[in-house]
């Protein structure tokens, strides 16, 4: 089965700080926007917040799969990194509190050499929950004792900071059952550098941002993958969701912990995500004749 | 390379930080952990010309727009902002660097803000548009003119240095007083046309000097003109520089004595002390000890005025009154009192971000061009002595000339400065700080501030000639300002007459007119340089060291090259130096050359330059 997971609808509305302070210029608030750059900064005290999803808010466990701290500057984690998916249970009474160690899951620090990011891909595996009609109600994120910084991708060398956090992401996942194809998957780095050369010859430079580009072909699109209906997702609604405006997180394996860091990445569509109906062929469990589509989508990464 | 712009609104109660990627200052910076939102979605381009009146051209700074990001709104109220000649600071800084390790690259003022669809521009002006404003906004009023009502609305006339036959204002009709100028003159001759005795010829004995003028013991039967010189230099007497906490850190602001009263007075972070008057009195006040019975000039700048103002009493003479957010002066002598109090007028909420007291002190170079300079550019609000932050021009003597000006009521500091500059064939720029400076039309000289050659010129340089169109070998100066008609000296005789009726009393040429260089044969009959110089010889001198420079054909190289670093788009201004150092520049190879223009963009690394004359280094 395949691993790759898109995440395009980031289900995050409000938050709320409990504990430990954020400087007045880089409040928590910051996080929710899509922009990276626009920062959250811790002043002091450990860090204990509350995410909410406001009117609206899914109702089945399923629909969370992702979790993503974004643009961190998270080095080491020593102490506390916790944590809870809250649920207010159908008669609305009871709260269950979800807690899980994430560092089971997929955490990466920050290294220092790509867009950092803490992802938690939560399989469905809960069967108690999954089984229960519940309604959410925030995820609820601890950190204590954790070394922050930037880190000499070369070097190794540690320059210490504040514990800075640059977007939060909460959403459900689009996961193509025969996912990328083979061949189909290619990536790069796009560089804004200024570079001129001198009637001499020589080289002037002024260094700017990278950002990495990722294509993505799915080979053995089902109908239901392109077309299927909300609340499920699918192609069809990935790029009217996303157009080239809104983000989407794209890890083309999960099944490493390495490569959901150094692959998956933050960004947005350079052009609507597009799809292509190739053939039908016969569905091996039903014996049904199905149809197959061909997707393709492009991704720059953002900041 | 990210650009950081801090734009000072509401006279600076608005500090808004933008920047072209988003930049948070760190905690060990002097400004603590502030925001720049990634917003600005361009390179604003600086354009810097140096021009002068043989280049046939004005100087000038156009700064470019910044393009700001508003999609979502949230600036959309700037343009509701007053945000009128309000400060703008442009730094460039990397990401991840102190905010304290950035580099200033062009301080300047903000024109206009606009909304036009998804954006806010911003667009911004060289400082020195801030001296483009009218040099006497104090009018005469029904006090001041209570001797003749006709002059109230009138501005109040100005001299400075030294002028011949200025036409003074006739303040006392019933008593014959005239104001030659709004602070201490030195009347030195009156004249009347006609038969009278104080005719030009004569001893001019039959008028008494006033405080700003003269008053005629008899009857004039003609125009009145006067020659006159302000004997002052201005120099700073008492600073405060009440946006930097660094110089007031929450008492009173340093060598000032601040009361009270029923009002009360704070310092607000980055922008001044705000004195707070709710009451029909004049306190808050802040004062200051000055000299007896001597002339100042007081600069500063209002920075939140919505009602009401401040008033500036010498102790001696009519209290001043500001009612207008920016920049402003005020001129004034003290009388026993020996203070000069600054209080807030009733029911006014003014923050003041600085004041200046400029003592002026006898002296003789008070006709000197940079002093001439000084006291021009004063009555714009600059202040002309301190640091970097505390500073906003550098007058200099461009030629060592005496000179002086009258000015009427439709005079603006900018053409004020222009009269002075021109008389040495100078030049205006602003350097990085948006401090004002001067140079002139003088052969390229000093330690150069980079070095051209292939190694960094991204194309081959372009050769063109100074053509000099404004270029003359005479020089005409000792100008009457208010010229007589033959028939105004009908009292005097014909070979008498003409150093009255004459527009210029001297026009000199060159020693070495006759042999300047071809190019330049057109300055042969040219009309001469029209310049405020007083003195003959140094009309002289003028006329020589033009025609002197001119025995040389001067190239004018354009030069396209990369820049080293972020200080390179911080030092490369006009009247820079730089070294013309490859094959490429032919004759000028190995020469240095002054930069008349440079052009480009903050945060590009390609600039360009046009450079002017080359000299043996």
């Amino acid at each position: 089965m395949a691993t790759t997971v898109i995440s395009y609808i980031n289900l995050a509305t409000s938050i709320a700080n409990v504990s430990g302070s954020f400087e007045a210029d880089a409040p928590l608030s910051n996080i929710l926007t899509p922009r990276l750059g626009q920062k959250a900064i811790r002043l002091s005290g450990d860090t204990y917040f509350e995410v909410y999803f406001g009117s609206g808010s899914p109702t089945r466990l399923a629909d969370i799969s992702l979790i993503a701290l974004l643009g961190h500057n998270i080095l080491q984690i020593d102490g506390i990194l916790n944590i809870d998916i809250r649920c207010a249970m159908e008669d609305g009474s009871q709260i269950i509190s979800v807690g899980f160690d994430p560092a089971s899951l997929g955490v990466n620090p920050s290294d220092g050499t790509f867009q950092s990011h803490l992802i938690w891909y939560v399989p469905n595996t809960d069967a108690t929950i999954l089984q229960k009609k519940c309604e959410f109600v925030s995820v609820a994120i601890t950190f204590a004792d954790v070394i922050c910084g930037t880190k000499n991708p070369y070097t190794g060398e540690i320059e210490s900071a504040p514990l800075e956090i640059g977007g939060i992401w909460i959403g459900p996942v689009f996961k193509p059952e025969h996912g990328i194809s083979i061949s189909g998957f290619s990536s790069g780095i796009a560089d804004n550098s200024q570079v001129v050369r001198s009637i001499g010859g020589q080289v002037w430079a002024e260094p700017e941002i990278r950002q990495r580009v990722m294509k993505v072909n799915f080979a053995g699109l089902t109908e239901d993958e392109v077309f299927a209906l909300a609340p499920r997702q699918c192609l069809q609604q990935l790029s009217a969701h996303c157009g080239v405006s809104r983000p989407l997180i794209v890890i083309p394996t999960t099944s490493d912990d390495e490569l959901m860091y150094t692959q998956g990445a933050y960004g947005y569509l350079s052009a609507p995500a597009t799809w292509e109906l190739q053939e039908k062929t016969k569905d091996a469990a039903t014996g049904q004749m199905v149809r197959l589509y061909t997707g393709a989508l492009e991704v720059l990464e953002a900041r | 390379m990210i650009l950081l712009a801090e734009l000072y609104f509401n006279g600076g109660n608005s500090l808004k930080r933008v920047a072209s990627d988003f930049y948070y200052s760190k905690p060990t910076d002097t400004i603590g952990v502030k925001e720049y939102a990634g917003r600005i979605m361009n390179r604003p381009s600086l354009r810097s010309v140096a021009g002068c009146i043989i280049w046939g051209t004005k100087s000038s700074t156009s700064i470019g727009d910044i393009e700001l990001s508003n999609v979502d709104g949230a600036i959309s109220e700037w343009v509701d902002f007053d945000f009128r000649d309000a400060r703008c600071i442009l730094r460039l800084v990397n990401q991840g660097q102190s905010f304290d390790d950035a580099i200033i690259v062009q301080v300047c003022i903000i024109d206009d803000v606009q909304r036009d669809g998804n954006f806010i521009i911003v667009r911004l002006r060289g400082n020195e548009t801030l001296l483009d404003r009218p040099i006497q906004p104090v009018l005469y009023s029904a006090i001041t003119a209570a001797e003749n009502p006709s002059l109230v609305g009138n501005a109040i006339p100005i001299v400075i240095g030294k002028v011949l036959q200025a036409e003074p204002a006739n303040i006392d009709v019933n008593d014959l007083g005239y104001q030659v100028s709004d602070s201490a003159v030195t009347i030195d001759t009156v004249y009347s046309g006609g038969s009278i005795a104080y005719g030009p010829l004569e001893s001019p004995d039959d008028y008494a000097v006033t405080d700003t003028g003269f008053v005629m013991l008899r009857n004039p039967s003609a125009r009145i003109t006067a020659d006159a010189h302000t004997p002052f230099v201005p120099e700073l007497t008492q600073a405060g520089n009440f946006f930097s906490p660094l110089v007031w850190s929450g008492g009173d602001p340093i060598g000032w004595d601040v009361y009270d009263g029923p009002g009360s007075h704070s310092l607000v972070d980055d922008v001044g002390i705000r004195m707070v008057n709710t009451l029909s009195d004049n306190y808050p006040r802040m004062e200051v000890s000055a000299d007896t019975a001597s002339w100042y000039i007081v600069v500063g700048e209002i920075a939140d005025l919505a009602v009401g103002g401040i008033q500036i009493d010498f102790g001696g003479s009519v209290p001043v009154e500001v009612r207008r957010q920016g920049r402003f002066y005020a001129v004034g002598k003290t009388d026993t009192s020996g203070n000069i109090v600054i209080s807030a007028l009733p029911d006014s909420d003014v923050t003041i971000r600085f004041t200046h007291i400029y003592g002026m002190v006898a002296g003789e170079g008070y006709a000197l061009d940079s002093n001439v300079l000084a006291s021009a550019l004063l009555r714009a609000g600059m202040r002309i002595t301190g640091g970097v932050t505390a500073i906003d021009a550098v007058p200099v003597s461009l030629g060592g000339y005496d000179v002086g000006i009258e000015l009427d009521d439709e005079e603006t500091v900018y053409t004020a400065v222009q009269k002075i500059i021109d008389s040495s064939c100078g030049y205006m720029y602003t350097d990085n700080y948006g401090i004002i400076r001067f140079g002139n039309y003088s052969r390229p000289s000093g330690t150069p501030v980079a070095t051209l050659s292939r190694l960094n010129m991204t194309r081959k340089p372009k050769r063109v000639t100074d053509v000099a169109p404004g270029l003359s070998t005479r020089v005409a100066g000792a100008r009457n300002w208010s010229p007589y008609s033959d028939n105004e000296l009908a009292g005097i005789t014909y070979p008498n007459r003409p150093p009255f009726m004459a527009e210029y009393r001297h026009i000199k040429e060159g020693a070495t007119a006759r042999t300047i260089n071809r190019a330049y044969s057109h300055a042969l009959s040219a009309p001469p340089i029209e310049t405020v110089i007083v003195d003959e010889a140094d009309i002289e001198a003028e006329a020589d060291r033009v025609c002197g420079i001119a025995q040389d054909k001067h190239p004018l190289w354009d030069i396209e090259f990369a820049l080293a670093s972020q200080s390179d788009i911080a030092q490369l201004r006009p009247n820079s130096i730089v070294l013309l150092d490859d094959v490429y520049f032919e004759e000028s190879n190995g020469k240095i050359a002054k930069i008349v223009e440079v052009d480009g963009a903050f945060g590009q690394s390609v600039y360009r330059v046009v450079t002017w004359g080359s000299e043996a280094p």
